[in-house]
């Protein structure tokens, strides 16, 4: 074990290895920040230049650009609103509000620092679990997916603020959204209106793209002004940032640790795990009610859970070749075509590969938030720019990030759609977080649930002792809050 | 001057049909060769998303199309919407001029077919077949930590026998007409996302079997994670063939003739196809331009170190063996009632 550790780490410092890890990080963070390129057209770009390498070195080159790609996402999230993917959405919650405050730098090096710290930790993660995984993937079968999506539910309810109902009636929308396309349990195409367009659903990426961005920019050109009203502050707000971080170290590594177990399982998506790390950020907070309106534990919650999710799902992904997202899925295809056939038997046979592939985790995430804590304090100064000029490039690059990742020029349209209807929701108070859970978690729930009354052909499945312990959770995660509210309450009016 | 103007309006007149019937006649066609790609771009469509096995035999195999093929460029596109079907109707659509192919999942583009899927725009056998690029076998398996080792112990079971099941797919069917052979109940488990879930619902007891190609499964019933109950196709493989199963248990010839025609279809699972309606030259030039392609020893080595094994069969066979297919299922109404059951008209 240890030797193969070793022969891993040495193996990933080689000239040529190092050499394809520094330029798959530095493609892979640029692909990022393009608001609406994420991992997966990151990779399915790539890979045409990685067939022609050498399979380790392949392995390095891509596995870098993908570890990163969140990294880059991030930094769009937080400055524009322009999160790049799903699973970036929970970063712009508290990351624009603080750029908008000005505060960008801190909230960019924040951001990085807590996706370096996720990533690491994954990438120990990944080597640690090898003898254990399989446990693992084993006790969650459809009841407990099924499960821990009813979890995220009422993590959601808790971060949505002052208006529960609105909330709710959000995440009913996203609900009902996420039924177009191609049913999850029967594979019928489901409100299709007779276009294909429609049969694998409303794309995510258009979405977000519009849903956040879009509407951004629609509310940036009526004001007219840049997207900081005041001044930006650079310079020391960067290193705050940084030693923010390193003070709430134990979050960071709690909410790696909660990305780690949900990335090892597959079909859940990126998304639930920094979902669920706000969420968790949120509760165990002691100033909850500044969440959303630009609170440091939220974007740090948010990206150690998002780099946090990786390395256990590339564990999955390698010894099942059961991939846990699109860019796993991507990733599983070139491995094979590599001559890496996912196995258990992989585990005991390539070892030192897959410790190699752990420390490229490591390195590209400590490397990518190196980038963003050097360039977040310039990048920070975007912000500043007057709206008629930023709205008419970002309104560009969003458009085409839009369209480009599934080569559809429906997406556009798409991206335009929600662009207005996310602007309304905004000027109605509805909450978008709230929707884009129900939307991304919708398929999830329906089809574990699905799955599990055919497998128990009725609804014993929710008398399993792990469903029993996450239901609790689910149960405790919605009442506490209003549980300790009233409490406080209490106490309050008793001291009075 | 009056003169001249009509000279000027007969020339006209003349180019203008002249050119006119140059379109709606090509060249020569007994003159027509490889030159006719000369500088044009030609489209391999992709009917899933970039990475999968039928994305990387595309991408393995373009280089070598224009090795052999004047063209400009081959550029791959994927276009995964409607599980594949706008592609196959892009494909239908397109102009028999050469500039369009893909690769397809032929069992599946036949089975839709004949379902009767609501959109479909296509017919199989219309289109001009230039290759096959995989048969594939495939194998029934259960979880070697269960009694269930050979279809008599399915056979035996008391109760419906519950499979792994993406949805209304390929794999579906096979694992259905499998066990509808051998008269066992059964019943499908559906809405897993690939063959990744089917597998890990096997080795968790969601379900006690599923079907996938041999290809999938191997890496697992090396590993004794899976164990394989039966194998259908026609290629030779290293496992017990369907066959001396089939004689042991004494099936109708009914339900022999039906698994015959699947082992048929799953032969040419992996195939290449252009536009329908391509003149005879057409498509013996570029029959014989994929043959070079597909037995170019450097294509060979590509695919074999990329883990994809390639059963080439020429042009010509593989659509007798798609229309054969076609043809089979259409003739057995018991067949034809059954996928109709299954798909329920629900599309």
């Amino acid at each position: 074990m240890i030797e193969a550790w070793v022969s891993g780490f040495t193996s990933v410092f080689a000239p040529s290895a190092l050499f394809l890890l520094l330029i798959g990080t530095g493609i892979g963070y640029a692909i990022g920040f393009i608001p609406g390129l994420a991992g997966a057209f990151a990779l399915a770009m790539l890979i045409p230049f990685a067939i022609s390498m050498e399979s380790a070195h392949a392995v390095v080159f891509l596995l870098a650009a993908h570890a990163v790609v969140m990294t880059g996402g991030s930094l769009s999230a937080i400055l524009f609103n322009a999160p790049g993917t799903g699973a970036n959405v929970p970063a712009s919650w508290d990351g624009y509000p603080m750029t908008r405050m000005g505060q960008g730098g801190r909230a960019i090096a924040a951001a990085a620092t807590a996706s370096a710290i996720g990533g690491v930790v994954s990438g120990f993660v990944l080597m640690g679990l090898i003898p254990v995984v399989r446990a693992i993937l084993l006790a969650f079968g459809p009841p407990e997916f099924f499960m821990l999506s009813v979890m995220a539910y009422s993590f959601v309810a808790s971060v949505t603020g002052r208006y529960p109902f609105k909330a709710l009636a959000a995440v009913f929308f996203g609900l009902l959204l996420s039924t177009i396309g191609t049913d999850p349990a029967l594979a019928i195409p489901r409100f299709t209106f007779g276009t294909f367009y429609l049969w694998e659903g409303v794309d995510l990426i258009p979405l977000v793209m519009g849903l956040f961005a879009v509407s951004e920019m629609i509310k940036l050109a009526i004001s007219k002004k840049g997207i900081v009203s005041g001044g930006v502050q650079i310079g020391r707000d960067v290193f705050q940032g940084v030693k923010e971080t390193f003070q709430k170290w134990f979050l960071v590594l709690r909410c790696s640790g909660i990305a780690s177990v949900i990335g090892i399982i597959p079909g859940l998506g990126a998304e639930l795990a920094t979902f669920m790390c706000y969420g968790h950020a949120l509760q165990s907070s002691k100033t909850p009610e500044k969440f959303g309106k630009g609170a440091i534990e939220g974007v740090i919650g948010a990206e150690a859970g998002n780099n946090g999710k990786e390395g256990g799902s590339l564990l999955t992904t390698l010894a099942f070749g059961v991939p846990g997202s699109s860019s796993m899925a991507i990733l599983l295809g070139f491995f094979i075509t590599m001559g890496i056939i996912p196995s258990p038997e992989m585990l005991k046979e390539h070892l030192p590969l897959i410790f190699s592939m752990a420390w490229v985790i490591i390195i590209a995430n400590v490397l990518g938030a190196c980038i963003s804590i050097f360039a977040g304090r310039y990048m920070a100064k975007i912000s500043a720019i007057r709206a008629p000029l930023l709205v008419s490039v970002l309104l560009v690059v969003t458009v085409i990030g839009g369209a480009a990742s599934n080569n559809n020029l429906g997406d556009i349209g798409t991206t335009f759609l929600f662009g207005f209807i996310g602007y309304q929701m905004d000027k109605f108070g509805y909450s978008k977080a709230a929707f884009i859970v129900g939307f991304v978690l919708g398929k999830i729930t329906e089809k574990n649930l699905f799955i599990s009354i055919q497998i128990y052909q009725g609804a014993g499945f929710l008398l399993r002792p792990l469903t029993i312990i996450l239901a609790i959770i689910a149960i405790a995660a919605f009442a506490w809050p209003i549980i300790s509210q009233k409490m406080k309450k209490n106490r309050e009016n008793n001291e009075k | 001057m009056m003169h001249r103007k009509k000279l000027v309006f007969t020339f006209l007149a003349v180019f203008m049909l002249g050119s006119t019937l140059g379109i709606i006649i090509p060249k020569d066609a007994a003159a027509l060769d490889e030159s006719y790609f000369k500088g044009k771009k030609m489209t391999f469509l992709v009917p899933f998303k970039p990475g999968g096995g039928f994305d990387t035999y595309a991408r393995l195999l373009s280089p070598y199309i224009k090795k052999y093929l004047p063209v400009r460029n081959v550029i791959v596109k994927n276009e995964p919407a409607g599980g594949g079907l706008a592609a196959m109707n892009r494909l239908a659509r397109s102009k028999p001029d050469g500039r369009t192919v893909m690769i397809i999942q032929t069992g599946a583009a036949v089975i839709n077919e004949l379902a009767e899927v609501k959109g479909i725009r296509y017919q199989s056998g219309k289109f001009t077949w230039l290759a096959r690029v995989t048969s594939s076998p495939n194998v029934l398996v259960s979880n070697p930590k269960s009694t269930l080792k050979t279809m008599g112990d399915l056979q035996s079971l008391n109760r419906e026998v519950a499979i792994a099941s993406i949805g209304r797919d390929f794999s579906t069917i096979t694992a259905i007409l499998m066990l509808k052979a051998f008269d066992i109940p059964y019943r499908t488990v559906m809405g897993y996302s690939g063959s990744g879930e089917q597998i890990m619902a096997v080795i968790r007891g969601d379900a006690d079997v599923c079907a996938l190609s041999i290809s999938t499964l191997k890496p697992s019933i090396d590993a004794g994670e899976l164990h394989g109950i039966m194998v259908l196709g026609k290629m030779e493989t290293d496992m017990s063939k369907f066959s001396e199963e089939a004689d042991r248990l004494n099936i109708s010839e009914k339900n022999r003739t039906m698994l015959g025609s699947l082992a048929g279809i799953l032969d040419i699972y992996r195939s290449i196809a252009a536009s329908p309606g391509l003149s005879p030259e057409l498509a013996r030039i570029m029959r014989t331009a994929f043959e070079k392609a597909f037995t170019d020893p450097d294509f060979l080595a590509s695919a074999k170190k990329s883990n994809r094994p390639v059963h080439y069969l020429n042009g010509e066979e593989t659509q007798r063996l798609v229309e054969t297919a076609v043809e089979n299922f259409k003739n057995d109404a018991s067949f034809m009632k059954m996928v109709k059951d299954i798909f329920g008209g629900a599309y």
